[in-house]
Order: C-alpha cells, then sequence, then structure tokens
C-alpha cells in the first residue's frame, strides 16, 4: 500500500496542494473561502500547530492529537 | 496505472518509489535542495520537494492526492503523526482490556476515553522507563500534554491516577464495597477535585505542596479520609518532596508519615494523626 506522508515544516505547502490555507488566527481554511474554516471528523476547527492530517477527499481534517488518533482508529 | 507509474511518468523520475514524503527546502536534506523529487536511501522514502516542483508538475501532484484519498481508509498524515498512529495501532490493549471493560460502564464517557488515552501513555511510560531515551520522554510528554489539552484538569487527574495505578488498586476495589452512589461521590472527589493525591511537579514550591496537601485533605476529610498520598517521580521531584518534609517540619508532624521510594519513584502516604 502507498504510504504518504508530509514533513512537519511543509505543511502550509501541502495545505496548498489541497486547497488550503491559513487565515490570521492560524485557523486551517478553504482557499476558495477564507471565512470557512475546516473542521475534523469530530467537528472541530483545527489550527496549523494542531494539523496532523487529512483523508477522505481532503475533506477530513486529523488533529495530531492522541485522542484525535484514538478516534480515527475506532472509525 | 499505478499512482507510483503516474508519478515517474509527471517527473521523469527513475528511481525507486517508495514511501512519498512531501518536504520544502528547510529539509535538512542537501540532496533535495533545488530538486524536485529525491530518494532517500538512508529512510527509504522518495521525498517531493513542494518549493521546487513545477506548475504542471503540481498538478499532477494534486490529481494523485485526490485519487489517493478518495480510497475510503487511505490518509495522508505528518510523518510524526504517522509514526504516532502506527505505535497506537501496534498497542497490544489486552493487558489493558480488563480495567476497561471494568469502567467502560462505571465512568462518563469524557472520562472513560481520557482513560484509554492515559493507559497508553502508562504503557509508553514503562517503555521509555525500560529504554530511557530521549525520544520516547518526548513522546510521553507529548501524550499527557494532549490528554489534557483534550480533557483539562480532569484529563490530566485521570493521566496520574492511571499511571500510578489508582484505576485497578484503588477505585476498582471502592466500588465492589460501597453504594453506587458513595462511589460516585468518592469518584468525583478522587477525579474531579483530585483529592485523594498529590502528584508533586517540577513548578511547586514547599509551600505550594504543603498547602495542596491542606487544600485536598479539606475536601476527603469530609468523606471521611484522613489521608493522601504523595506521588514524586524523577530525582529533582523526588528531592523536592523531601526538601519539603525538612522545611516544613511542623507541619509534617500531624501527620503518620509512610515513604516508599524505588526505581526514581517516591511515594509518601501521610495520615491524619
Amino acid at each position: 500500500m502507498v504510504k504518504i506522508t508530509f514533513d512537519k515544516a511543509a505543511k502550509k505547502e501541502f495545505l496548498e496542494l489541497i486547497d488550503k490555507e491559513v487565515d490570521e488566527d492560524g485557523m486551517i481554511v478553504e482557499k476558495s473561502n477564507p471565512n470557512q474554516r475546516v473542521v475534523t471528523f469530530d467537528g472541530q476547527e483545527i489550527s496549523i500547530d494542531e494539523f496532523g492530517g487529512v483523508k477522505k477527499g481532503s475533506e477530513v481534517f486529523i488533529k495530531n492529537n492522541i485522542v484525535s488518533l484514538m478516534r480515527l482508529l475506532k472509525r | 496505472m499505478s499512482i507510483f507509474d503516474k508519478l515517474k511518468k509527471i517527473f521523469h523520475f527513475q528511481g525507486p518509489l517508495i514511501n512519498i514524503k512531501f518536504i520544502n527546502n528547510s529539509y535538512n536534506n542537501v540532496e533535495t535542495k533545488n530538486k524536485p523529487i529525491h530518494y532517500d536511501a538512508n529512510t527509504e522514502e522518495t521525498l517531493i520537494n513542494l518549493d521546487e516542483i513545477s506548475p504542471k508538475q503540481k498538478k499532477g501532484i494534486k490529481a494523485l492526492i485526490d485519487e489517493h484519498l478518495n480510497e475510503r481508509t487511505n490518509k495522508i498524515l505528518q510523518k510524526e503523526t504517522q509514526d504516532f498512529f502506527n505505535d497506537l495501532h501496534s498497542y497490544d490493549k489486552k493487558n489493558d482490556s480488563q480495567i476497561l471493560t471494568f469502567f467502560q460502564k462505571i465512568i462518563p464517557p469524557s472520562d472513560f476515553e481520557a482513560l484509554e488515552a492515559s493507559l497508553y501513555l502508562r504503557n509508553v511510560f514503562k517503555n521509555q522507563a525500560r529504554i530511557g531515551n530521549q525520544a520516547e520522554r518526548e513522546k510521553v510528554k507529548k501524550i499527557k500534554f494532549d490528554i489534557i489539552q483534550a480533557f483539562g484538569e480532569r484529563g490530566r487527574n485521570i493521566s496520574n491516577l492511571c499511571t500510578s495505578g489508582y484505576f485497578e488498586g484503588f477505585l476498582k476495589p471502592l466500588y465492589n464495597v460501597v453504594s453506587k452512589k458513595d462511589f460516585n461521590d468518592l469518584y468525583e472527589m478522587i477525579v474531579g477535585k483530585a483529592a485523594l493525591a498529590l502528584f508533586v511537579h517540577e513548578k511547586m514550591s514547599s509551600r505550594d505542596i504543603t498547602s495542596e496537601i491542606t487544600r485536598k485533605l479539606n475536601i476527603s476529610i469530609k468523606y471521611g479520609i484522613k489521608s493522601i498520598h504523595i506521588h514524586g517521580i524523577g530525582v529533582q521531584n523526588i528531592e523536592k518532596i523531601k526538601g519539603c518534609l525538612r522545611k516544613q517540619e511542623k507541619f509534617f508532624n500531624f501527620f503518620k508519615q509512610k515513604i516508599h521510594e524505588e526505581n526514581n519513584i517516591l511515594i509518601m502516604i501521610l495520615i491524619l494523626k
């Protein structure tokens, strides 16, 4: 199976690839609509610092947090 | 055509394509500077430098990412998050399944989640004590931070109590001997108000320690509990507790003291005389 990851320092460049950017509060938003913040699979907004990855068509965001990852594992 | 074949075509790349990792020019590998793609034989990763790709290559990668993520189980994670996720995936819950099964229907769902995460923390902490390297120590800190971030002070209390064995050693036997109402009240006192135990950390002074002991005892006395456990992990915290005992002799004369110290962990039981 193909494994794709990104380096911590390249978060912004990766986000650009999936048409997202970071607003002035450090939160991840849609490039096409900067007022729309993206959410995690459990409905929370997510900052660039918390950003751990994406799944499902770049629409589901994952936090780099043990609790988030445990919830992801259960899904 | 597989994802790898498509990537090879986009980059005219003949090297191995195993694990793909997106980087930028700040990446610590001179071989990747000014190159859009490079295979790192040490890490067995194909590094794609997003600062060096052409607009056409960017378009090709975007399409590949979409294709990859369209598969329900696929994800793209930050490298450290991926490692963390793999570790979590391989964590054997067998040893902790009894305690999880016991508490699942007894404690609130968010406390249960905090307990699950804390049991994993305990597992990592034991490994860190065994292996003793900086990476493992950092991992322990990160997991603890994550638990507190997700669950606040309650999460901190649960992780402290869990790593010190209070769930199976105290709360579980307690549940079996008191009524449901009494258990819920005591549980709230121990977990919610953290009354039963004090976990000394590096930022605490002697005065902080004694005032926390007093505060916690004032809560637990209402429930008929006249004792408190003081925990210190690591040379610094142990020395802090011992220093406090010396400086605040008068205060500690009000208690019977039992001290157990082993493997850089100190547990002191104070019982009001």
